[in-house]
């Protein structure tokens, strides 16, 4: 399997090798994640830089109800909810340090990680441009004066959920999508598994665990308390991030830089984000 | 405010010319493509979105401010209250009406403002609701009109 750089994109602007490096770390750890082979710089081979990794078998299930049934029978979501904490424990496990991952940077001490990510993603809506959004507004204001503490620092996936796994066997083959990777508190990911985004009407978290079935097997596989003003304060900042990932669509599609309709598609979906902006601000 | 309907048609054309006419192997298919461009181009400047939905959204946004102005100064924020009122007083004068709806966006984001700046000032809390009630009803009336995503049909082919 071979993935290349984009050229242009939600995230961009775009470099695969801090997520190359990271998988070639987690090879020596519980993580299920693609192993990678190699990296490649040079243009002159595909014009932009790519890595090469092992082909992982699976479907990746999506987060979305067909016909309002549920997107995992019991059966499966107890053992896909299971592997699912099993694999985010693993990951903030990593010894981010020992691993040589020191290259992502980490934030400060304190509300460093808060701060950071914050601002990361209000630089994204301040590029994307636009027309006022009074409901993103009210929670990017919200976010500033509640920037949470933690001294735990850890890998943090910045895209953990269901639609991002693939399954084969009736278990978590690997874990994939590792563009937002990155240094923080390990709530974050808690915080965007929260997003009712990935549940819509479904009571489980991602399709797969109450939420208080998530934070007691994340404590009981992580030994790390859950803090849940953390993870609150993330799932209102995982709103801010995906409005943020939209918004950033429908500029390359208001200019012309894209062809791609599911940009477009955004400008209708946001009435589903305005919903969730209000829901994790506990309006609705 | 949405992307206007000129822009979204002239994307879809955009598309279907340069991604989904190149994969189309049947004439006839081919043939269907070529109409639906041809009529995307004539209907593409004739378009705007319903003024009934948009003047409803409009009219609540500024009755949420007019609230909001009168809390200002209910809470001593004259200047503020004064401010907001001139803003839908201007948005009022504009001619087009997605012009109003940022100019009343961009009042409704300066009253958020001042609500976060002066959190601690008793009464503050009123501003924020007038304010809040609107954008959370914007947000169901957005919601209801929104057709069911077909984010599975789109991500398999």
């Amino acid at each position: 399997m071979l993935r290349r750089q984009p050229a242009a994109g939600l995230l961009e602007p775009y470099d695969t090798e801090p997520e190359f490096r990271v998988l070639a770390a987690l090879a020596a750890t519980p993580v299920r994640a693609p192993r990678v082979l190699w990296y490649e710089r040079d243009p002159a081979v595909f014009e932009r830089p790519f890595y090469v990794m092992e082909l992982v078998r699976g479907t990746v299930p999506l987060p979305v109800m067909v016909d309002g049934k549920p997107v995992f029978d019991d059966d499966a979501r107890a053992r896909l909810g299971e592997d699912f904490v099993g694999n985010l424990a693993a990951l903030h496990a990593v010894d981010w340090h020992a691993a040589d991952l020191d290259f992502l940077g980490a934030p400060a001490p304190g509300t460093g990680a808060a701060a950071r990510e914050l601002a990361r993603w209000e630089g994204y809506v301040a590029r994307a441009g636009g027309p006022p959004r009074p409901l993103l507004t009210e929670a990017v204001l919200w976010l500033r004066r509640g920037l949470p503490a933690t001294d735990e620092i850890t890998l943090v996936h910045g895209d953990y959920r269901t639609g991002n796994f693939l399954v084969d066997g009736g278990r978590i083959a690997a874990i994939v999508d590792w563009e937002m990777v990155h240094l923080g508190d390990p709530m974050e990911d808690l915080g965007w598994a929260c997003m009712t985004l990935w549940r819509g009407e479904s009571p489980y978290m991602c399709h797969l665990l109450e939420r208080e079935q998530l934070y007691a097997r994340y404590e009981q596989r992580s030994g790390r308390r859950v803090d849940r003003a953390r993870v609150h304060f993330y799932e209102v900042l995982a709103t801010v991030k995906m409005a943020a990932i939209m918004l950033t669509g429908l500029h390359a599609f208001r200019e012309g830089r894209t062809r791609d309709l599911r940009m477009a598609l955004f400008d209708h979906q946001w009435a589903y984000m305005s919903v969730a902006i209000a829901q994790a601000r506990g309006f609705l | 405010m949405r992307l206007p309907p000129a822009v979204i048609l002239a994307g879809v054309a955009r598309t279907l010319e340069e991604d989904v006419l190149p994969a189309v192997e049947s004439r006839t298919a081919r043939g269907l493509v070529f109409a639906a461009l041809e009529m995307l181009a004539n209907v593409q400047d004739l378009v705007e979105w319903r003024a009934d939905v948009r003047e409803e959204e409009l009219a609540s946004a500024a009755a949420a401010l007019g609230d909001a102005a009168a809390q200002l100064e209910a809470s001593g924020l004259t200047a503020d209250a004064a401010r907001v009122r001139d803003a839908v007083a201007a948005a009022a004068r504009l001619p087009d009406r997605e012009a109003r709806g940022c100019a009343l966006d961009a009042a409704l984001e300066d009253v958020l403002v001042v609500a976060d700046r002066e959190r601690e000032r008793p009464g503050i809390d009123a501003v924020h609701a007038a304010v809040r009630a609107h954008l959370v009803n914007q947000a169901v009336r957005d919601l209801m009109r929104a057709q069911r995503p077909l984010l599975n049909r789109i991500s398999q082919g």
